[in-house]
């Protein structure tokens, strides 16, 4: 299998997003367990609705809290600049009148098997020498 | 004409963070008298106790977005210059930004550069 060469996608502060896989698709995923999992979750409004769930997998990652409060903020404002960034990209999406919500925080203590889910991305995100996985997920539908 | 140094300017985002970023880099360019509002209904009592040169703000808060917050400014206080600073930045989005009064949009994530392109472009008006 061709190993694809991270992409920098974006950088805040010490933060670096990295795309690994452009988009993947349920017949290529490598299936992705965490169970305890920081949730943000994106509303669209306009003509398109649905949401944009990003999910940041902390599993094995023994987080201080002094830690969690400083990568909490950065991962949601990330993801709001990765999200924008998507969707501004996009040109089926960019062809549509839409606004983003405020970012709603969750905490997830679930299993997330991405195996199942058929619009997924995957990226890196790097912070203070760690790297974390985060998966974003697409649930839109165009209003005609 | 101000200088970068003597603008005075008010950050509204409801991200404690963004505003953080943001802070620092008008810090980093020069710019030291900044004060935050982490609302746009917060922005505007600060716009009622003291008159900034500069507003930038975020579009996406709860309660009134930075749009809305761009048009009462250009409506109450036209003689301030709006910055407005988006993730989205479609076509529409930056028109209706425009539209409100913006004198400027940047699309996050801001550079350093771009934000001193834009302080020193609403400056000069």
């Amino acid at each position: 299998m061709e190993v694809l060469k991270p992409i920098e996608l974006t950088r805040i502060s010490e933060l670096k997003i990295l795309q690994n896989v452009r988009l993947i698709h349920r017949q290529d995923l490598n299936p992705v367990f965490s169970k305890e999992n920081l949730r943000v979750q994106f509303e669209i409004t306009g003509e398109v609705k649905g949401a944009i769930t990003c999910y940041l997998c902390l599993d094995n990652e023994d987080l201080e809290p002094i830690e969690r409060n400083y990568i909490f903020p950065l991962f949601v404002e990330a993801m709001n600049i990765l999200v924008g960034r998507q969707v501004s990209l996009d040109d089926e999406l960019n062809s549509y009148k839409l606004s983003l919500s405020t970012p709603k925080l969750s905490m997830i203590p679930k299993e997330i098997n991405t195996s199942h889910r058929i619009l997924t991305q995957k990226y890196e995100l790097e912070l203070m020498d760690r790297s974390f996985t985060v998966l974003t997920e697409y649930s839109l539908t165009a209003i005609n | 004409m101000k200088t970068i140094s003597e603008l005075s300017v008010v950050v509204v985002d409801d991200s404690d963070f963004y505003r953080g970023i943001i802070n620092s880099m008008l810090q980093e360019i020069g710019v030291t008298n900044i004060k935050e509002a982490a609302s746009a209904e917060a922005a505007l009592i600060v716009l009622s106790q003291f008159t900034p040169d500069i507003v930038i703000t975020d579009i996406v808060m709860p309660e009134i977005s930075g749009i809305e917050l761009t048009e009462k400014i250009s409506q109450t206080y036209p003689d301030i210059g709006v910055i407005v600073i988006s993730s989205l930045s479609q076509e529409h989005i930056v028109l209706e930004a425009i539209g409100a009064g913006a004198g400027d949009f940047i699309a996050k994530p801001i550079q350093k550069q771009q934000l001193l392109d834009s302080l020193e472009k609403l400056s000069n008006k």
